[in-house]
């Protein structure tokens, strides 16, 4: 750590990480009730922990982008942040309104919760993924106003590099696009249509550049290999991204009453999403190879190459899986669509935020460079158990999906919905039991954190000679 | 790790055989044509790069290709494409999801690490299946 202000990125992450664990434990609620209906009903219904599950995991990996902005702009900048005492209020801000809001979803019926937020003077509530009360909604905006032009600033003062403005249109696009969610049309077409802008332009357009920004910093300070080579990589990856990314947001525009001709325009574009993501394999695994240097931080590495890896197979090829049209038109909202977002958001967004949280919690901690062996080789433990889970539940989620598609809509005798669930049943037990070692996975991966503390730093063996 | 990268010859050609292999899983077919020739003309060079990022990709793209056409006959027989206007039925979807599931899911992995340990100037073995070749 170069920057005081740099500091303030630790609050982030460490309530990134606790969110991440209610994230999981209302998943596994959730997991359960598909196998038991009535688990924890009145208390807790479905559509609440559901929405408690999702909503979690847009919140913490916010934190996550936060705080990895907070510490990466200042050390690319080479200037401490303009404001470093806006950046630690916006964070009691942002953990009091989350807080709130979900307390807010668990003790009050939903329609309750709209009433008493007085949702009538600006609807927004009832869409997935956007379910908070206006209110909230209104907070998150003045937290990423206060977020950017502290970040903004920064960079204005200090040093531009590659890194930062790609960051910077990153999160800049999140605040934009989000603004959408303020859009409510009574038309349900144009409802999901502009619904998409956030959803969709999102994971596969801005946060796209985020992930590719986070990555190249970890691989610039990991690697050693010239700032040059990774910027040409980022610039390439970014294109691509959007020029794929933007309008393969037609590949939601099949059956919502859109014109037809989104089904040709979404196939073709979305199918070749998948090019930054394998890009970006590439240039993380490209690389690590050319390193000229090993640093002592394996961990932060495996998870920077676990990212690249996992979220080509996560976006790239469970998206690609279901992306052409005459292929949707029976895959859609079907487990196979649940498959895809499971590995895609694990994939790509937690596991970017727990690669640069795997490479700053120790520095922001008084490390010099790595925690010790010891805590190391427990962390790498939690990363095989956390992502060979996620790859099962894709798995088991993708043969429900399957047999669901044919079961429900293929098959000559199709059988209703309920009917089909209660076929499947085998697939969503595995897939509980499985997200039981996901959440062992994390326990682990936290418990990383507190052993080894009084050890030494690991070091690098093996040093590499530049060419 | 690295070093000799720059002094390679071989380099530009292993990347082009890892390249060719890659696309062949998305564009069966003409990309294996491609490296076919590569692999004939290079066969006898002595340079270890060209013989671990040709040889290798090649009999895996031979691999891939074959279980492409045999998707697709299988998915033929069962009457998928006896006319042009149910060329998009369900056995060709399904043929398409197969061969993505099966095919190229398991080889691309194994092909990116090729890849990159070719732009790198090293070698490398397909996991499991670069054992028998
Ligand atoms: C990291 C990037 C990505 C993430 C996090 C992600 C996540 C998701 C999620 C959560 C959904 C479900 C949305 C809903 O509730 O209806 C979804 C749907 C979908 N995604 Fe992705 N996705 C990503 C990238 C991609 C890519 C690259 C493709 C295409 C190649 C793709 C294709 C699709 C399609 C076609 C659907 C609609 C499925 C349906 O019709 O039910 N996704 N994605
Ligand atoms: C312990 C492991 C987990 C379990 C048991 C679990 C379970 C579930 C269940 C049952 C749903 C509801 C699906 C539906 O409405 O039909 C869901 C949705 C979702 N979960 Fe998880 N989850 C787990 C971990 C995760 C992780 C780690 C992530 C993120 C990386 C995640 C992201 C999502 C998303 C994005 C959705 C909405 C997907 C959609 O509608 O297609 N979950 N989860
Ligand atoms: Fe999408």
């Amino acid at each position: 750590m170069k920057y005081q202000s740099q500091k303030v990125a630790k609050l982030y992450f460490i309530a990134a990480i606790g969110l991440f664990v209610g994230q999981i434990l209302f998943g596994l609620i959730i997991g359960a009730q598909y196998i038991w209906g009535d688990f924890l009903f009145p208390e807790i219904p479905f559509n609440v922990a559901r929405m408690v599950h999702t909503n979690l995991l847009i919140v913490w990996l916010l934190f996550g982008f936060m705080g990895a902005a907070y510490y990466l702009v200042p050390e690319e900048a080479e200037t401490d942040l303009v404001m470093p005492w806006l950046a630690t209020l916006m964070f009691w801000i942002f953990l009091a309104a989350g807080a709130a809001t979900i307390l807010g979803y668990l003790l009050v019926p939903y329609s309750s919760l709209a009433e008493l937020t007085q949702n009538d003077l600006l609807p927004t509530m009832g869409r997935e993924f956007l379910e908070q009360p206006t209110i909230t909604k209104l907070g998150i905006v003045v937290v990423a106003l206060a977020f950017l032009a502290n970040i903004g600033l920064t960079i204005l003062k200090g040093r531009k590099t590659v890194i930062n403005l790609v960051l910077l249109m990153g999160l800049a696009g999140l605040a934009v696009f989000f603004l959408f969610s303020f859009f409510n049309p009574v038309n349900i077409v144009w409802d999901k249509y502009y619904w998409w802008w956030v959803v969709h332009l999102w994971v596969e357009g801005v946060w796209e550049l985020i992930l590719g920004s986070i990555l190249a910093f970890i691989l610039i300070k990991t690697t050693g290999v010239d700032r040059e080579v990774i910027e040409k990589w980022l610039y390439v990856i970014i294109a691509m991204t959007l020029i794929t990314g933007i309008v393969g947001t037609g590949h939601h525009y099949y059956w919502i009453g859109t014109p037809e001709f989104w089904q040709w325009w979404g196939s073709i574009f979305s199918a070749m999403e998948p090019i930054p993501f394998f890009m970006m394999t590439v240039f993380a695994f490209n690389m690590v190879n050319k390193r000229r240097r090993n640093h002592p931080n394996k961990a932060a590495v495996l998870w920077a190459l676990g990212t690249a890896v996992m979220a080509f197979l996560g976006a790239g090829v469970w998206g690609f899986l279901h992306t052409l049209a005459p292929v949707n038109y029976y895959t859609h909202g079907t487990q196979i669509t649940a498959a895809h977002g499971h590995m895609a958001f694990y994939g790509a967004y937690v596991m970017i935020n727990l690669a640069i949280i795997s490479y700053a919690m120790p520095l922001l901690r008084g490390r010099e460079a790595a925690n010790s062996n010891k805590s190391q080789v427990l962390e790498m433990w939690g990363f095989w158990l956390m992502t060979i889970s996620i790859i099962f539940i894709t798995l088991f989620l993708t043969a429900a999906g399957i047999l669901q598609v044919y079961l429900q809509r293929f098959s000559d005798s199709p059988m209703p919905f309920m009917v089909v669930q209660e076929k499947i049943e085998l697939f969503y037990v595995l897939r509980e039991l499985t997200g039981l070692v996901f959440l062992a996975g994390l326990i682990v991966y936290i418990a990383s954190s507190f052993v080894g503390s009084n050890e030494p730093e690991a070091t690098a063996e093996g040093e590499v000679v530049a060419s | 790790m690295n070093g000799h990268e720059h002094d390679n010859p071989g380099k530009g050609l292993a990347i082009a055989g890892e390249s060719l292999f890659l696309l062949n899983l998305l564009f069966p077919v003409l990309p294996l044509l491609a490296l076919g020739v590569l692999y004939f003309r290079h066969r006898n060079t002595a340079n270890l790069l060209v013989e671990c990022h040709l040889k290798q990709p090649w009999i895996t793209a031979l691999f891939s290709t074959a279980l492409f056409l045999l998707i697709n006959l299988v998915a033929a027989l069962s009457g998928g494409y006896n006319s042009l206007e149910n060329l998009v039925s369900i056995h060709s979807l399904v043929a398409l999801e197969v061969y993505t599931l099966l095919v190229i899911l398991p080889l691309t992995v194994p092909g990116l690490l090729g890849l990159t340990k070719a732009m790198a100037g090293q070698c490398y073995r397909y996991p499991l299946l670069g054992r028998f070749l």
